[in-house]
């Protein structure tokens, strides 16, 4: 069943955003996209899958592709954002448990729907993705802490590269952090 | 559990064939969502 919003372009939900941020409202943001791939320290795990990833790497096939739209995609809605928010100061951040804690008023996610999350049968699948990852992020939110489902030990942050190439902080620690990974629950 | 408004959005991401978002907005105990293409 569609929204009473559907059919709006991105364009729509960055306004959106601008205005929940201006009226202090906590803003969690996910994407649909590796927002960060490990940093190895040896040269043969280059390329490696990142923990949980099952078996939607990040560097083959469709997850390769997307990464690379993410990169470009997720530093225009972050570049968008800024510009309607203008100088008003933002706190941007990829720590969820900040976040919750009200110490951020942007945070960054992952959002991960593959496989049997994923309704075969939606008209408007990209939707119902999307409304199943944030369903899922308010639950673990609701719950008092938002686990990550897909992790490695030592990361390089394309989330904190975007916050940086957007203006929205100048904290380089943002490079060497992983936003929170919410995988959507099998359907079923 | 913090009682102000939180907005939870996702974006999908890909090329701009059928792409989709949605934005929930929880405030004390009532949630609501919209949702749009690009």
């Amino acid at each position: 069943m569609p929204g009473a919003g559907e059919g709006r372009l991105i364009e729509d939900l960055v306004q959106l955003l601008a205005e929940d941020l201006l009226a202090d409202r906590s803003v969690a943001l996910g994407f649909e996209a590796p927002l960060f791939v490990p940093l190895p320290a040896t040269a043969a795990d280059l390329g490696r899958a990142r923990d949980g990833g099952r078996n939607r790497p990040w560097s083959a096939g469709a997850g390769a592709a997307v990464t690379a739209y993410a990169a470009q995609q997720v530093a225009w809605v972050l570049n968008a954002l800024g510009q309607l928010i203008g100088a008003r100061p933002l706190r941007v951040g990829l720590d969820s448990a900040a976040w919750i804690l009200g110490d951020l008023d942007l945070l960054l996610w992952e959002a991960f729907v593959s496989g049997a999350a994923k309704d075969r049968a939606s008209t408007d699948p990209h939707v119902d993705d999307a409304r199943a990852a944030a369903r899922e992020f308010l639950q673990r939110f609701q719950e008092g802490a938002v686990r990550s489902d897909v992790t490695a030990p030592v990361v390089f942050s394309l989330a904190g590269a975007a916050v940086l190439r957007a203006g929205l902080s100048t904290d380089m620690d943002l490079l060497s952090q992983a936003p929170v990974v919410v995988r959507a629950p099998d359907l079923g | 559990m913090p009682r102000r408004t939180i907005v939870i959005a996702t974006v999908d991401v890909g090329s701009r064939a059928k792409l989709g978002w949605c934005r929930i907005i929880r405030s004390g105990d009532r949630t609501s969502e919209d949702a749009g293409s690009w």
